[in-house]
């Protein structure tokens, strides 16, 4: 709950402190606020807390949800120095809009109403839009804005729609009493039940990019600046599969066999779209718009086969495949910036060419992160796939894990065109300029992201 | 009595609906729709929401609508060929085409026939209810200001992201005092 | 302790020399491989000759799912430790030769990969095994795509990505077992140590899959025909001390997960599609032989009778005789070092006449008695002349595969006949007749050379004449892993 009061606040003195003219200021305070919020959070360690009359629920998974999107903004934040040196930037503006988007990711991650569910939804998805269009002179930028704005109100309409009908049949918005209702009816489940299912399913896998409901996600990321699509990319899916855990796995686990199969279904297919698609793109970030369909597959494995492991998995697998989107999108916007083609910034795999051998470290950071997201072993990713098959492996639903692995073979491919231009071809002659706080960052996720890949058991008891 | 109420306005709203899709100038369109608008907060008012029905007049006809119809009426028009005559002085006679319907109406026939074989094998607890009509905006007012107030601050933080986000993407930047 | 050490002193020592700029880089990966191998021969001297896992270590690494960072050696991988540590040395001395650029990378690439070999060849827990496997293929993924030849980005990431693609069905097989495994009232408890997997009862539809899945893996890693098309490129575009780690010691992951997996997990799989997986093996034999004899590149014969011999481990542990298993164990080691030798020898002669092609040599034993010798040595032993280390394998092997099955083994007898005549060709054409215009000047062997040579002629001899000093070591572990397949 505090972190919610605290980032309120500072959003709010975020936009006063951007009278004071001093873009040198704002970025270490957001920094602080958001550490400031971080540690706010782990005050409720160990407890099960519900505020405000069945408002909120915070526990240790909520916790561990909140500690992922807050350090994914850390990183993005502290990845936006060269970003806001722009003349057009007004990086308040910004700031503030990723403070609020905090808000609305945190109480997708702690809802126990759905009410909350909804208006944390409504903020973080406002908040995206707008940092979407943020680039204001460029047509791809305003394009991106539209098209999530249009779809993504069409999809909160959806997600409402099944709301209300929840309501309709169990008389609550609570979770925990839509829980008890499918408890006590079993055998009589009301059909608007199953219709409000559908619809807040249907919302919410919108929101995080699952076929076939993906169709927004390759413009509106292409689109959206580049630092803001490492946040969307990650915070949204991180909040919004916290958000269909939550929901999927207390109030609708009683009904399990009427949604399995249709999550099943679509999970193949995200698998398929994301990881097929992805292999004829030319541009990086187009690329990495579709892999991240695909790792919404993959999260959605852990949905469809949900049991005791799910939460460990989907913990892991966040936390994994956020480090490694981040610091890709970070290598990504220097060497866009600094290797510019005719067309200006350049996001195309040749712009990569031979960067291993002008900036090792560059280098060494996008093949770990490369090396992450495809799932190879030593690095976390390949443990967070490994908890998502093993939670597919407890329920006995095999098939779905052979299309899974057959799925993340097509994945190597992309992964490693990235791999192979760096390292393997040449390129511009002039090594890439790094400022230095950049790269700690950098090298502090490709730290942990190796850590977790050798000793995935440091996060274990966690949970 | 009251059903025929009911279907008055019922046949308000769908006709008002109907006809935002069949007619093809922009403006009638949106004065249809106003009226449609006004049926479904009939409508709520004979489902005793009468809160909801004064918010759906306030913010959707006052405010949406209007927005809607400020917007037509902004739009950037092609210039006419005459500069003179009949059709100058109608700027806001903007007329639309009729394209694809044959998809959209398939669908929209699809999503009936789901929607009415769901609710009419629905069991709904309160029809055998025959309740009076009873004024909600105390309890509504009273549960906003304690059992729901947290979402309804919240809502707060949504409506300054929106301000926000509004003001910086409409402004034009500053070309010289810059931040 | 020993066994831990084994894997992580190369890790120290690669990331060590990742910071070093000097040229002194050689000499000190030489050095930390040095030490490995007096670890490596430290751990086969002290081994004692029973069924039991030595110098073991276990640590919990996730402990709540019940997999455990946990290894040791026993007379199964004690071979195999061996050849990682004795090759790894001669290895990076070979590389001494060809001035690589960014030195640093390259051997600490190879160190990397020594480290990753080892884990495989000592680890205890499934999962510990599949991590190791597939790091294995990161150092030498970079190593070949970096030093390579002009095709080796296309080739490589064809390995790279056909190899992957057949472990991950042995991940799904792994986990499919590491859900089998439990304690009759505990729910949710697993395990996934090795030796747990031995003592599961599968159901017959499970035990085919299962063996399909290891059986792919390890197909694709050995290779068996057919799944075998990524490794004469790969081989002949890497560089020539990726292909010796390669052919050395990273196929034999695969005959060692056949022995190790295979065969104690799914023996009624086994009997069911035992014929068909040995008739495939065969079948590589004969194909690769074949191939090979047709061979003008050196590098590309060498490799195609590497496939060859490979065909023969595997028909050999697939014969589920102790005879077989103690000749894939053998052979294992001879290949090792017969292959890494000729691919050294390819390489000296294509260091000095910058060909590898056949016709465009010639004559070289004129000036070269020390290289003619060495030469000889290792094709006799890969020719499996008795009194080499060649022909204890194959006799093994072929006793193995002929108790199996006669027929198969007549045809696997092939491989004697057609090796001596592929080799003795290959010698023939490089080593005598006329001198050809490349071949004029031909320098003898070096010192450095001669240092990797030598170690290599001797193990030829010693395990051709003394076999037993390897055999004994081996055949306890191999008589305990039976135990489980002839059930």
């Amino acid at each position: 709950m505090l972190p919610i009061i605290l980032l309120s606040v500072f959003g709010i003195v975020l936009l006063f402190m951007g009278f004071l003219k001093s873009k040198v200021l704002l970025l270490p305070a957001t920094l602080v606020f958001i550490l400031a919020a971080l540690a706010t959070t782990f005050m409720d360690w160990g407890k099960t807390y519900l505020y405000f009359q069945n408002m909120l629920l915070t526990n240790n998974l909520a916790i561990l949800f909140t500690t992922i999107v807050l350090l994914s903004a850390f990183m993005v934040v502290a990845l936006s120095n060269s970003f806001i040196e722009d003349e057009q930037a007004q990086p308040a503006e910004y700031y503030a809009l990723l403070l609020f988007s905090l808000v609305g990711a945190i109480m997708m991650i702690s809802f126990e109403n759905l009410i909350m569910l909804f208006v944390g939804v409504e903020i973080l998805s406002v908040a995206m839009y707008v940092l979407a269009g943020s680039d204001k002179h460029s047509p791809r930028s305003n394009e991106a804005a539209l098209k999530y704005f249009l779809m993504g109100a069409f999809a909160t309409g959806i997600m409402l729609f099944g709301i209300a009908l929840l309501y309709g049949a169990t008389g609550t918005f609570v979770v925990s009493g839509i829980k008890s209702y499918v408890y006590t009816n079993a055998y009589g489940v009301s059909l608007l039940l199953y219709m409000g299912i559908i619809l807040l399913l249907i919302g919410m896998l919108f929101k995080v990019s699952a076929a076939p409901f993906h169709f927004w996600t390759p413009d509106v990321y292409d689109g959206t600046p580049g630092l803001f699509t490492a946040f969307m990319s990650t915070v949204v899916k991180t909040a919004g599969f916290a958000a269909l855990f939550r929901v999927l796995s207390v109030s609708f686990v009683g009904v399990y066999s009427f949604w399995w199969g249709t999550l099943a279904a679509l999970t193949c297919l995200t698998l398929l779209i994301g990881n097929v698609t992805a292999v004829y793109q030319t541009s990086f970030k187009r690329m990495m718009a579709y892999s991240s369909i695909s790792h919404a597959g993959y999260l959605l494995i852990g949905l469809t086969a949900l049991g005791t492991q799910t939460k460990q998995a989907l913990v892991f697998y966040s936390l994994a495949y956020s480090l490694a989107t981040i610091s890709a999108f970070g290598v990504l916007l220097v060497v866009s910036r600094q290797r510019q083609d005719t067309n200006g910034v350049n996001e195309n795999f040749d712009a990569f060419n031979g960067l291993a051998r002008q900036n090792p470290l560059l280098g060494f950071v996008m093949a770990v992160s490369m090396l992450s997201l495809a799932g190879i072993p030593l690095t976390a990713g390949f443990w967070g796939k490994f908890m998502i098959f093993t939670t597919a492996a407890d329920k006995g639903i095999y098939w779905i894990l052979v299309f899974a692995v057959l799925m993340s073979t097509v994945g190597i491919y992309y992964y490693f065109r990235v791999i192979i231009a760096m390292y393997f071809r040449e390129g511009a002659a002039e090594p890439v300029k790094v400022a230095p706080f950049y790269r700690y960052v950098l090298i502090a996720a490709t730290i942990l992201t190796l850590v977790l890949g050798l000793a995935p058991g440091l996060l274990e008891g966690l949970v | 009595m009251l059903n025929l109420i009911f279907y008055a306005f019922a046949a308000l709203t769908l006709g008002g609906s109907l006809a935002v899709l069949i007619t093809r100038n922009v403006m009638y369109s949106a004065f249809f729709l106003l009226l449609s608008l006004i049926g479904v907060a009939a409508l709520f008012v004979l489902a005793s929401a009468d809160l909801l029905a004064v918010a759906q007049v306030m913010i959707y006809v006052g405010g949406v609508l209007v927005l809607v119809i400020f917007g037509v009426m902004l739009t950037h028009k092609p210039k006419p060929e005459t500069t003179t005559g009949p059709q100058a002085a109608r700027p806001n006679y903007i007329l639309t085409q009729h394209r694809a319907w044959l998809w959209p109406l398939l669908v929209a026939a699809g999503l009936f026939t789901a929607f009415y074989s769901l609710i009419s094998r629905i069991h709904f607890s309160l029809f055998e209810h025959r309740a009076p009509f009873q004024t909600s905006v105390d309890t509504i007012g009273k549960q906003l200001m304690t059992e729901y107030i947290i979402p309804f601050e919240i809502a707060g933080i949504l409506l300054l992201a929106a301000l926000v986000g509004a003001t910086y993407l409409s402004s034009q930047g500053d070309r010289t005092n810059n931040q | 302790m020993l066994t831990l050490s084994l894997i992580l002193l190369p890790v120290v020592a690669a990331t060590l020399l990742l910071l070093i700029k000097s040229p002194a880089v050689k000499t000190l990966a030489l050095g930390a491989a040095l030490v490995e191998l007096a670890l490596a021969a430290y751990a086969f001297a002290t081994f004692k000759a029973d069924a039991q896992m030595q110098f073991e270590f276990d640590y919990p690494w996730i402990a709540g799912a019940g997999i455990r960072f946990s290894g040791g050696i026993d007379g199964i991988s004690v071979l195999l430790v061996l050849l990682t540590g004795l090759l790894t040395p001669l290895i990076t001395l070979s590389a001494f030769g060809r001035e690589y650029d960014r030195p640093s990378t390259f051997y600490s690439l190879i160190l990397y990969m020594q480290a990753a070999l080892m884990g495989v060849f000592t680890a205890r827990d499934a999962f510990l095994f599949y991590l190791f496997f597939e790091a294995a293929l990161i150092p030498v993924y970079f190593l070949a795509a970096m030093w390579g030849g002009e095709k080796r980005i296309a080739v490589t990431f064809k390995f790279f990505i056909y190899t992957i693609f057949g472990s991950l069905f042995m991940l799904v097989a792994l986990v499919y077992l590491y859900y089998q495994t439990g304690v009759p009232g505990k729910p949710g408890v697993h395990s996934s140590a090795i030796v747990d997997f031995y003592n599961l009862n599968l159901t017959p539809a499970a035990q085919g899959w299962v063996f399909w899945a290891f059986f792919i893996a390890f197909a694709i890693k050995m290779p068996v025909f057919p799944f075998h098309t990524w490794q004469p490129d790969t081989y002949v575009e890497s560089p020539t001390p990726a292909t010796m780690l390669l052919s050395g010691i990273m196929l034999k992951m695969g005959v060692y997960g056949l022995i190790r997996f295979l065969l104690p997990i799914v023996p009624a799989g086994l009997e069911t599609w035992g014929l068909l997986a040995t008739t495939l093996s065969v079948t590589g034999i004969v194909y690769g032989s074949i191939i090979a004899i047709r061979q003008r590149d050196m590098k590309r014969l060498i490799a195609y009778s590497s496939f060859a011999h490979v065909g023969l481990m595997a028909a050999g542990v697939f014969s589920q005789t102790a005879n077989g298993l103690q000749g894939a164990l053998i052979q294992m080691l001879a290949h090792g070092i017969n292959v890494v030798g000729l691919f050294f020898v390819a390489e000296i002669i294509f260091g000095r006449t910058n060909s590898r092609f056949l016709d465009q040599l010639g004559g070289i034993t004129r000036t070269t008695p020390k290289l003619t010798v060495y030469f000889m040595i290792l094709l006799l032993g890969s020719v499996a002349l008795p009194l080499t280390n060649g022909f204890v394998g194959e006799f093994l092997l072929l006793n193995g595969v002929f108790a199996y099955n006669n027929w198969l083994g007549a045809v696997a007898g092939l491989t004697i006949i057609l090796g001596a005549v592929y080799m003795l060709r290959m010698f023939q054409k490089s080593m005598f007749g006329p001198t050809s215009a490349r071949t004029e000047t031909f320098d003898d062997l070096s010192g450095a050379e001669s240092w990797v040579l030598l170690p290599l002629a001797v193990m030829v001899f010693w395990i051709g004449i003394y076999p037993n000093s390897f055999l004994k070591v081996t055949e306890p572990a191999v008589l305990n892993l039976l135990q489980y397949v002839v059930k």
